[in-house]
């Protein structure tokens, strides 16, 4: 028999553990129409005709904030056949009060009683019975940790469906005016209550004369209690509750519990803060800057360099693939095939965190290793092979759990198709597979022999086309892992909830809320992450805002850029921190400035937030959670990607009449494509900024693949005057620009972090290596030159430092004079501002779930960075002249018009 | 509605000590911000304790039907206590 269970509750209650549990991993996201808010649903183990959906966690059923509003609208409208509703048995009080709001729906319900391990371990007692007499319908104790009870409510979903059970009771007078409102309405219990309540959603149905009937009632009822009906019918509820509260519960007495302890310390006034500012440093650092960037950085240069890069050149080139790119290309391609296999039989032998072990393996091997001293390096290196080889033993020889675990029944055969993620596999289906798709990925590796010799174009648009696309996508996951993992584990533990809780005075101030502060700190880092982080933002309107901002701040490949005017203008220390203010202060006004319009008015967040207790995170909710959104970063926003660097590919290697031109041999060829015609269309629009010219324009355009290539572009369209004709021939006189931007932001800030350390030679791409050492003297020879601590500081961190490259490029464009000192910092500034790279357009699509809000954020940046760029370019040029022409006067307006949008008093504010 | 004002005597929320208890008497306002306040259980008669600020000054931290809550000053000065 087919039905659909609905899983309801207060956040924290444990919903979405229970949820996990009855699913295994047989579960599917989306998005509930029109919102942000996540549509979890999946099916009932063993029984797939079950269906079971996690609604969001909500408080109550008021009609204010989005999820409160599609879980009403699912519940009225969509009638799942039963609600289970999810109580957190330790504190009963508030739960049960969003359970007499469900009463009153009229469907059929479960109780689910969850952490009684918990309410035993402080030594109170909760009584089942006695509160199903209470509330009229089945209640099952659960502790979902220890799965106990579970059974018992697999009973009640899979059996007979119980009666709908009887609201509780309000205060006579209101029963009085409910019974009222019935008789001449004709209406249910839950229409009557919201139609009392002067509830908008409801309220809309009725004609003028009954909502005067329902008018004339509400105000008897304020009267006779005094109170108005908001305040009447919710103490209400809560007195219903309260009356029958101590029949259920037995409390052992107050004790000051574990979590009051902890947070004590963690919110301490002192303490607090140096330990939030180290779990922040934590988390950036691991995942941005270690972990998670060894990951990134391999994937760059070696997977899709020499690895993925030698074997299409051996498969579709001229030259075959030497021996050594074919093992590690047959190393990975295994890999990759298998993971699904061996996760499903980690599954099986209930390993639960083992898989991630295997996603960071080949990154520990190719990066971690070479830093560490010889001895030390080789047992590592021995330990990891060691322990590898014992997972695959233990895969092939141990039995599997006999029955139900974390991951789901016991398999019985075995499944068709061998890359599902999902589930558990059995020992004969991973002796079945391991062999198979092994000969497979090494009979593909062999492939990389064949030389087809396809055409040059074919083969440059799959090389620098798909496979640079795909890879920087790809290429983010090892960070978007590691982050969201810790992210997860946060949240988990309820540290989260202090983050915010700590933060929120200082980002109230710009009309966020304290959550903001994570998508700030990680988009230091790079965008993408940032923007993805703010799905822990619960408010839908404060995450739209924070996603907008987000981008603002300068992010690993934007140092460049800052690295180049700064060599431009002979200023590096003070661009870097004209550069920092600037993203900075962007944020600020832009919070100022978008709280105070229509489309997030109306949209004070009331800050009134549980601080859940601390507990143990669990691994299966955490995994899930990364996974999921790993999984849905690759998916969306890497066909955005996909398409975007095609298209730029085209458009740069094309004239208009579709000859190619081969702008990776012949550079300068590019002044002929598509683009830079584009570029000629557009360069009078950026005339007001100071950078009228087709060049900028075209580096601008170029930037949207990834920041980084604008300094790539410059050098290539900015050829210095006396070489320009020997670059021509030969590409490899300046520095290779292109290697540099196909490698991603993150590896940018890396190679600025590691050049710092004096560890050029692993992140420079094999192609400037020898030029290494030269490099790496000239820096330390200008870092000596450089005393000034700040911009010592920002190039430690974030390696805002031109380079040899960069050095180069900033001469040739000093000696084309194609830049003023306010045309120049005019460039800079809208280039740090402006729509973000592609890569974090499609997350900004993931995360807005809306094309219409896509385009306004991105719209929002464009506009935003040419009024800043406009106003610093025209009143400087003013500042420094002394010439006011229409320009100013068109400059001074908009100066005006912005300032009145930052201080224009909030007209959508309701004075409390 | 009748606007109630505040009674001699009774205070807002964000005046009290920490550590003290009191009792809700009374919760000003209007819309999500007032329904939200009251969903959480601070209703006329329910006791609240304030435990404590947070670190910048802020928020505070009250402890209401049993549960941690955390709660703007400008949001608690919407609740009047005795």
């Amino acid at each position: 028999m087919k039905r659909t269970i609905a899983l309801a509750g207060n956040p924290n209650s444990g919903k979405t553990s229970l949820f996990n549990e009855l699913t295994g991993a047989n579960q599917y996201v989306g998005n509930w129409p029109g919102v942000t808010v996540d549509r979890k649903g999946g099916y009932l183990r063993d029984h797939e005709e079950v269906e079971i959906l996690d609604l969001p966690g909500i408080y109550s059923l008021s009609p204010y904030s989005p999820e409160e509003v599609v879980t009403r609208q699912y519940l009225l409208q969509d009638k799942p056949d039963m609600v289970v509703n999810v109580v957190d048995a330790t504190n009963l009080e508030r739960n049960l009060y969003l359970t007499s709001q469900l009463l009153e729906t009229g469907l059929p319900m479960v109780v689910v009683l969850n952490m009684m391990d918990l309410v035993e371990q402080r030594g109170d007692k909760v009584n089942p019975a006695a509160l199903s007499r209470e509330l009229g319908c089945p209640v099952v104790p659960v502790s979902v940790l220890r799965r106990e009870g579970i059974q018992e409510l697999l009973q009640h979903i899979l059996g007979k469906i119980p009666a709908a059970p009887a609201p509780l009771r309000f205060p006579d007078c209101v029963e009085k005016a409910l019974a009222a409102l019935g008789e001449t309405l004709h209406c249910t219990r839950w229409e009557q209550v919201k139609l009392l309540e002067n509830d908008s959603t409801e309220a809309e149905k009725l004609t003028t004369a009954k909502k005067h009937e329902a008018e004339s009632l509400r105000l008897a009822v304020e009267e006779e209690m005094g109170d108005d009906i908001a305040s009447v019918i919710a103490a209400g509820r809560y007195d219903a509750i309260l009356d029958f509260i101590p029949k259920v519960v037995t409390k052992a007495g107050q004790r000051s519990n574990f979590s009051m302890k902890l947070d004590a310390v963690l919110t301490h006034r002192v303490f607090g803060l140096l330990i939030f500012v180290g779990v922040m440093w934590a988390v950036y650092y691991l995942s941005i800057n270690t972990v998670g960037d060894w990951g990134t950085a391999w994937a760059n240069e070696v997977l899709f360099g020499p690895v993925v890069g030698g074997w299409l050149e051996g498969f579709i080139g001229s030259v075959p693939a030497s021996a050594e790119s074919l093992t590690m290309f047959s190393a990975v391609l295994s890999m990759v095939l298998l993971f699904p296999t061996m996760l499903r039989r980690l599954h099986d032998l209930n390993r639960s965190g083992s898989w991630l072990y295997l996603v960071i393996l080949p990154f520990l091997l190719e990066y971690m290793c070479p830093h560490l001293p010889g001895m030390l390096h080789s047992v590592v290196l021995y330990a990891l092979y060691a322990v590898n080889v014992c997972i695959l033993v233990a895969c092939f020889c141990l039995r599997g759990s006999r029955g139900l675990n974390d991951f789901g029944e016991k398999p019985r055969r075995i499944r068709k198709f061998p890359m599902s993620l999902t589930g558990r596999g059995s020992r004969r289906e991973f002796v079945v597979w391991f062999p198979v798709l092994s000969v497979l990925s090494f009979g593909i590796a062999l492939l990389g022999r064949s030389t087809l010799e396809c055409s040059p174009q074919l083969s440059a648009l799959i090389t620098d086309g798909i496979v640079a696309g795909v890879g920087t996508v790809l290429g983010f996951l090892p960070q978007m892992a590691v982050l969201f993992l810790l992210l997860a584990t946060l949240e988990d533990c309820g540290y989260m909830a202090r983050v915010a809780f700590m933060m929120d005075r200082i980002f109230r101030t710009i009309g966020l809320s304290g959550k903001s502060f994570i998508p700030l700190l990680v988009s230091m880092g790079c965008g993408v992450p940032g923007v993805m982080a703010t799905r822990t933002i619960e408010n839908e309107k404060d995450r739209r805002m924070s996603v907008m901002l987000t981008c603002f701040v300068p992010c690993g490949a934007k140092l460049p850029i800052i690295a180049l005017i700064g060599a431009v203008m002979g200023q590096d220390a003070s661009i870097a921190t004209i550069a920092y203010f600037a993203g900075i202060g962007s944020v600020i006004l832009g919070g100022w400035m978008l709280r105070k319009t229509h489309m997030f008015a109306g949209s004070y967040t009331p800050f009134v937030m549980e601080l859940p207790p601390y507990h143990m995170p669990s691994g299966v909710n955490i995994n899930v959670r990364a996974m999921e959104r790993c999984k849905s970063f690759a998916r969306k926003a890497g066909t955005v990607i996909f398409l975007a660097s095609a298209l730029i590919w085209t458009l740069s290697n094309y004239t208009w009449s579709f000859r190619y031109l081969n702008t990776k041999e012949h550079e300068a060829a590019i002044e002929q494509s598509m683009l830079a015609n584009v570029g000629n269309t557009f360069a009078p629009l950026f005339a007001p900024l100071g950078w009228g010219d087709w060049r900028p324009a075209v580096g601008t355009v170029t930037g949207l693949i990834a920041k980084e290539n604008v300094v790539g572009t410059f050098g290539v369209l900015y050829p210095a005057a006396e070489d320009a004709a020997a670059q021509e021939n030969d590409g490899d006189a300046l520095p290779r620009t292109s290697d540099v931007s196909k490698a991603n932001a993150l590896s940018v800030l890396t190679m600025g972090i590691w050049r710092a350390d004096g560890e050029i030679r692993r992140t420079v791409p094999a192609a400037a290596e020898s030029d290494a050492d030269e490099t790496s003297e000239q820096e330390a020879a200008s870092e000596a030159e450089r005393p000034n601590l700040f911009f010592r500081i920002v190039n430690y961190f974030f390696g805002a430092e031109a380079d040899e490259e960069t050095a180069g490029v900033a001469a040739n464009l000093k000696a084309a004079g194609a830049f003023s000192t306010m045309s120049a910092l005019s460039f800079m500034i809208f280039n740090l501002l402006c729509a973000p790279c592609f890569a974090a357009c499609g997350a900004i699509r993931r995360e807005m779930n809306s094309a219409r809000w896509t385009w306004f954020a991105i719209g929002y940046m464009c506009v935003w960075a040419y009024v800043v760029s406009l106003l610093i370019y025209q009143l400087g040029t003013w500042a420094s002249t002394g010439e006011f022409g229409p320009g100013q006067a068109i400059a001074c307006i908009i100066a005006a018009a912005v300032l009145y949008m930052i201080v224009r008093p909030n007209k959508y504010t309701k004075k409390h | 509605m009748q606007e109630i004002q505040p009674k001699n005597g009774s205070l807002k929320l964000n005046q009290v000590k920490v550590g003290q208890s009191v009792r809700v008497s009374h919760v000003l306002g209007e819309g999500a911000l007032r329904q939200r306040i009251l969903d959480m259980g601070l209703t006329r008669g329910a006791e609240v304790t304030v435990r404590k600020m947070a670190p910048l000054g802020d928020p505070l931290e009250v402890t209401v039907r049993g549960y941690q809550l955390s709660l703007r000053k400008a949001e608690a000065a919407c609740i009047l206590v005795e």
